[in-house]
């Protein structure tokens, strides 16, 4: 008996435990009340505290020369001319610290998004817990030192006068770029079905976009992280196209990849070194990113076919700084331009019924003999 | 009157402790590499069964025990974060007959953090610390050890062990937080056997 006793003990202790922890795992929780809310609706938002980790980048030696922020427009000229003068916060160090270590720490702000303020505090928001790759990139840990900022800095009396502007280039965004259109046009061509888009938008993000997807509760939600371009000007053709080409890469992310990992297998033997369709410039370092990359750019080639004229699209596809087929070589995909051909010819003479994932054993048997 | 009892209570807990198979432990406890530290624990059997196997000659045992652990410790990340805790926990740990030891222990403990009181200089030549209040909070520990124990002829038992583990809490937030560690301890018995 004491045996036994001593055997089974520690493993109904350590079985609790582990229990816990796994919860920890899941990165999102969804009551009843959020469900509700939001259940088909498209989120446009600008987190407040979000905002606050992008200004603190923006005082960064990283924010000050790489392309994560857009640095060439008046609210960045304004956030400098406010908050240039506390560049030597012990929370402005540190998160220079984690961008030089890993450009992908970035993802550390959709942790920040998690949170809101309450009056001086800052307090978990109750629905999302963590997406940041590394970690040492938990907001959570960098936190108190936020709050410090935000108060010594006046952000947050910052951020209220900017409310017009963010109000008028969040409204522009929404009549602009048609996400509502995406997602039925996407759930028609992928068998993956969500009940609700987060579009978390900020008017200092640059070049690094990032996306990812929770379900539970019986609801299903993906959180988009892209940047928000000011409302002063009217975007051309090309430059709409664009703007909606950075959103749309990032929603189908959570319809390609399920699919890429159902056919892992066959993706082994199609692309078989990844090096050889990828020169690896943006860290997509394996053959399931690199997939997901040509994927997700190659299914909005199809979906700017089916939504604009026969004249828009080839001007789209014409232009030097916007066409897919000399942005994608130029970010190292360099068999990008045949990929999309391939895939664009095979949906063209799909069959009656055929979706966009019946297409991937088609697309895998041509990479297999490039 | 105050003194004599602490006195008379070290001399009590001293006694027991030389008659009791309490094992000291100490060793690195790091969040991350880049974030050091330091724990010390104590580890008392609270059941033990032990099973002689006779090999050439000699008599090895092989021994099952239900532990019952304490530790303190401290790590740093710097000017972002440093912390103190301390845990008790509980598991089991297997000796083999060579001294190879497996261990699990589970607990949950009290965790304090604080945010150094950096200062530093904006760009207008103020002078400004950052002042950010402490927070204690609940920790909840699930630790597992391989290591090994050696049984000299003369003297004490000892050895060393390396400790994966997993911490997690709630901060004031209301914001889940944790961390994997990775400790390597080295342990002596109080006791001579």
């Amino acid at each position: 008996m004491r045996r036994l006793l001593c055997l089974l003990l520690p493993v109904l202790l350590a079985g609790c435990s582990l229990e816990q922890l796994d919860s920890l795992q899941v990165d999102h929780q969804f009551s009843d009340d959020y469900i509700n809310q939001n259940r088909g609706r498209v989120q446009y938002i600008a987190p407040e505290v979000y905002e606050l980790m992008h200004v603190v980048i923006a005082l960064t030696p990283t924010g000050r020369r790489d392309c994560l922020l857009q640095r060439d427009t008046p609210y960045h000229r304004a956030v400098m001319a406010q908050f240039d003068t506390y560049r030597n916060h012990p929370l402005v160090t540190q998160v220079e610290k984690l961008l030089a270590a890993n450009r992908w720490n970035y993802t550390t702000l959709a942790d920040a998004a998690a949170y809101r303020f309450d009056g001086e505090r800052i307090v978990f928001g109750g629905i999302y817990r963590k997406i940041a790759v590394h970690p040492e990139a938990k907001f959570a840990d960098y936190r108190p030192l936020a709050e410090d900022f935000a108060r010594v800095s006046g952000f947050r009396v910052f951020f209220q006068a900017q409310q017009p502007l963010y109000q008028t280039a969040l409204k522009k965004y929404e009549q602009t770029v048609p996400i509502r259109a995406m997602w039925a046009w996407l759930e028609t061509r992928f068998p993956d079905q969500y009940d609700s888009y987060q579009v978390n938008l900020s008017l200092l993000m640059g070049c690094f976009h990032f996306t990812n997807s929770g379900r539970g509760n019986g609801f299903a939600e993906t959180r988009m992280f892209v940047p928000l371009p000011g409302a002063e000007t009217t975007p051309t053709l090309v430059e709409s196209l664009a703007r909606s080409r950075v959103v749309f890469t990032e929603i189908d992310h959570n319809y390609v990849n399920p699919l890429t990992t159902q056919y892992n297998r066959q993706l082994s033997k199609a692309m078989n070194n990844w090096r050889d369709w990828n020169t690896a410039q943006g860290g997509y370092e394996s053959r399931y990113e690199t997939m997901n990359e040509y994927m997700t750019w190659a299914v909005f080639t199809l979906y700017i076919y089916d939504t604009t004229t026969p004249n828009e699209f080839a001007q789209f596809q014409a232009d030097k700084s916007e066409g897919l087929d000399q942005f994608m070589p130029n970010r190292g995909f360099k068999r990008f331009p045949a990929f999309n051909a391939q895939l664009l010819t095979l949906y063209k003479a799909r069959k009656s019924g055929q979706t966009v994932a019946d297409l991937y054993p088609a697309m895998l048997d041509w990479m297999a003999n490039q | 009157m105050r003194p004599l009892l602490f006195i008379l209570l070290w001399l009590w807990l001293s006694q027991v402790v030389a008659q009791t198979p309490i094992q000291l432990r100490v060793g690195y406890f790091g969040p991350t590499i880049t974030s050091p530290g330091i724990r010390a624990s104590a580890d008392y059997p609270l059941l033990a069964h032990n099973r002689r196997v006779v090999r050439h000659e000699d008599t090895l045992t092989k021994t099952h025990q239900w532990l019952v652990s304490g530790s303190a410790g401290y790590y740093s990340r710097g000017s972002l974060q440093q912390a103190l805790f301390v845990i008790p926990q509980t598991g089991y740990q297997h000796i083999g007959k060579r001294g190879f030891t497996k261990t699990v222990l589970a607990g949950i403990g009290w965790l304090r953090l604080t945010t150094p009181s950096t200062a530093y200089t904006d760009l207008k030549g103020n002078r400004l610390r950052v002042d950010v209040p402490a927070e204690s909070v609940v920790m909840y520990s699930v630790e597992t050890a391989l290591g090994w124990r050696y049984k000299p002829k003369q003297g004490r038992p000892w050895g060393w062990s390396l400790r994966p583990s997993a911490f997690w809490y709630k901060d004031r937030a209301g914001g889940s937080s944790g961390n994997l560690t990775v400790s390597v301890d080295v342990h002596v018995q109080l006791h001579k056997p």
